[in-house]
């Protein structure tokens, strides 16, 4: 009961953050179309190489890392904890910091779903290759799942931002474009080397988007892969909780939470 | 019954980036009693800030032992969380974005209410500290005095029996800040432990039990406040009006005249301190008999004690 009335309000905080930031229109005609810009630009390179495999190839992969980068501007969230003055009384409080913190972002997760989901609708019919619509559907709710991975990997960058505060959107840049390179979002995993390949495997995005693009293909092991993808995803979680309960520990003996 | 605060021989010490290290707290001793109202007064850097941090759990201390309502503050931090309402003074704190409304029923939740006591006791918060009609607005759109009261609201949410005012009144005007002090003086009222720290003498005076005066980490004194002035050794000073200097130079060289000072920003606004031994009655009557008609004799005041035993650096009276 607690945690589930702390995960709301949290909620509404951030959807409140969120209202003060975009209206519909402005998010609709500003966020949204910037990132169906984004896809579509990287699905045209398929269509200057003449291909309309590598154009599909490139519109899905990168409507599916648009989950990934709404869910890891968690960073900036729970970098304005400190902003605002409030970690601190988190920290103070009786329910404590790391379920706030967990759930400070939540909201880009929604609306990381909605991009990455209007994304993958509308560009591959934008550039010529669109998808059909029985398999788009079954694809909808696994390009969710990342959405949800990606956000637990934001919450351990969070741990880091929470260190140095003052580099949070070049984190967050980082993060992100280390997942769109090395996800198999613009080029399959395969083309890396192997132990780059094994980065891969640990980031969120590669696994859920390899069941995306089983499922939209008609490829095998959608089952295994999504499960890779939720392990994946626990993983970055027990790393991010690991991590904003030893910034804390520290800062408690450290001095370095800000009071007030 | 336990005291509300005890600490005992609390240290911190700070290192700084060059590795060098600073003691923000020494050898601190203070017991706060239940229901009691204790100031913490200190000029910028004295500790004041640092001993709330500790007693808080936000701050793990370097040596000592500090306890909130017999509740070790390292090895009981969960229990000593429950019981205590930290309130800052300033912007920071809260969610400007949101109303005022949500940031007490975001609290709430982390007091581990539920949504409907959470929602009786943010409305009753917001009822007592006047902020109902305007409970719905987003909280940047509030005056600093508004504000300062839902930070007040903020930390009331959990009803704590322990709260730490952390210079609630920093950039108040002082129309507000008088308000909030009356606020303050409602809530002793309820049985509460307040614990404040603040640099403004006249706030200390106003609305605390008990002052303790700390100043370079280290706790100076401990006294009612009505009392402070006694710990100067001294009796009362005369304040008095009077523009012919002559009967000011007669006083001057009087052996039973310590010092006569001008005082306040008015001209012609002297204070007069006797002698040690000598008879405030005795002066009073040579100041009648001077013509003087505007006389006060007061005991001396917490700014005195506190010009005395810590200096000017950070004064505010």
């Amino acid at each position: 009961m607690t945690y589930a009335y702390v995960l709301r309000r949290t909620l509404a905080n951030g959807f409140a953050e969120l209202r003060n930031a975009y209206t519909v229109r402005t998010w609709l005609l500003g966020w949204m179309l910037r990132l169906a810009a984004q896809v579509t630009f990287f699905a045209l390179v398929g269509r200057a190489l003449h291909s309309a495999d590598m154009t599909r190839y490139l519109a899905v992969g990168n409507a599916v890392v648009l989950a990934c980068l709404e869910s890891t501007i968690v960073v900036i969230s729970v970098n304005d904890e400190r902003a605002h003055g409030t970690f601190s009384l988190l920290i103070a409080s009786p329910v404590g910091h790391v379920p706030v913190l967990l759930a400070r972002g939540l909201h880009w997760v929604l609306t990381g779903m909605v991009s990455s989901t209007v994304a993958l609708v509308t560009v591959p019919v934008l550039v010529g290759t669109p998808l059909p619509w029985g398999r788009l559907l079954a694809a909808i709710p696994l390009m969710w799942v990342v959405s949800f991975t990606s956000y637990a990997y934001g919450c351990t960058l969070c741990g880091l931002v929470l260190r140095h505060p003052q580099l949070d959107w070049l984190i967050l840049n980082v993060g992100y474009l280390t997942v769109m390179t090395l996800g198999g979002v613009d080029v399959p995993v395969s083309f890396w080397p192997t132990w780059l390949s094994w980065v891969s495997d640990i980031l969120p995005v590669t696994h859920g988007l390899m069941a995306v693009r089983a499922v939209l293909d008609g490829g095998p092991d959608v089952a295994g892969q999504l499960v890779r993808e939720l392990a994946v995803g626990a993983g970055w979680l027990l790393v991010g909780v690991f991590s904003l309960r030893r910034f804390t520990d520290r800062g408690r003996r450290n001095g370095t939470i800000e009071f007030g | 019954m336990t005291d509300a605060v005890t600490v005992s021989a609390l240290g911190r010490t700070f290192t700084g980036p060059g590795g060098q290290s600073y003691v923000a707290l020494a050898d601190v001793d203070l017991t706060v009693e239940r229901g009691e109202t204790h100031g913490l007064l200190g000029p910028n850097g004295a500790g004041k800030t640092t001993l709330v941090r500790v007693l808080s759990t936000v701050l793990l201390p370097s040596s000592g032992s500090a306890r909130v309502l017999g509740h070790d503050v390292v090895r009981e931090a969960k229990a000593v969380r429950r019981q205590i309402g930290i309130v800052f003074g300033g912007d920071r704190g809260l969610y400007g974005r949101v109303s005022a409304r949500d940031n007490l029923l975001f609290w709430a939740s982390l007091f581990g209410l539920g949504p409907r006591a959470a929602k009786r006791r943010a409305s009753e918060l917001l009822e007592e500290l006047g902020l109902a009609e305007r409970a719905n607005q987003p909280v940047e759109q509030y005056s600093r005095g508004m504000k300062q009261r839902l930070h007040l609201a903020r930390g009331l949410i959990g009803d704590p029996q322990v709260l730490f005012l952390d210079e609630p009144t920093v950039g108040m005007d002082p129309v507000a800040a008088l308000e909030f002090r009356r606020i303050i003086r409602d809530l002793r009222a309820t049985g509460r432990t307040i614990f404040l720290t603040t640099h403004d003498m006249a706030e200390a005076e106003a609305v605390c039990d008990r002052i303790s005066l700390i100043d370079g980490g280290r706790l100076l004194l401990t006294e009612r406040t009505e009392r402070v002035g006694d710990l100067l050794a001294v009796g009362d000073r005369i304040d008095f009006t009077w523009t012919d200097p002559a009967l000011i130079d007669e006083l001057r060289v009087r052996a039973d005249v310590a010092t006569v000072t001008g005082h306040g920003d008015l001209p012609g606004r002297w204070r007069l301190v006797p002698a040690d031994g000598s008879s405030v009655r005795d002066l009073m009557k040579v100041l009648l008999d001077g013509g003087v008609t505007t006389i006060e004799a007061a005991p001396p005041r917490l700014e005195e004690v506190y010009l005395t035993l810590v200096g000017s650096r950070g004064l505010e009276v």
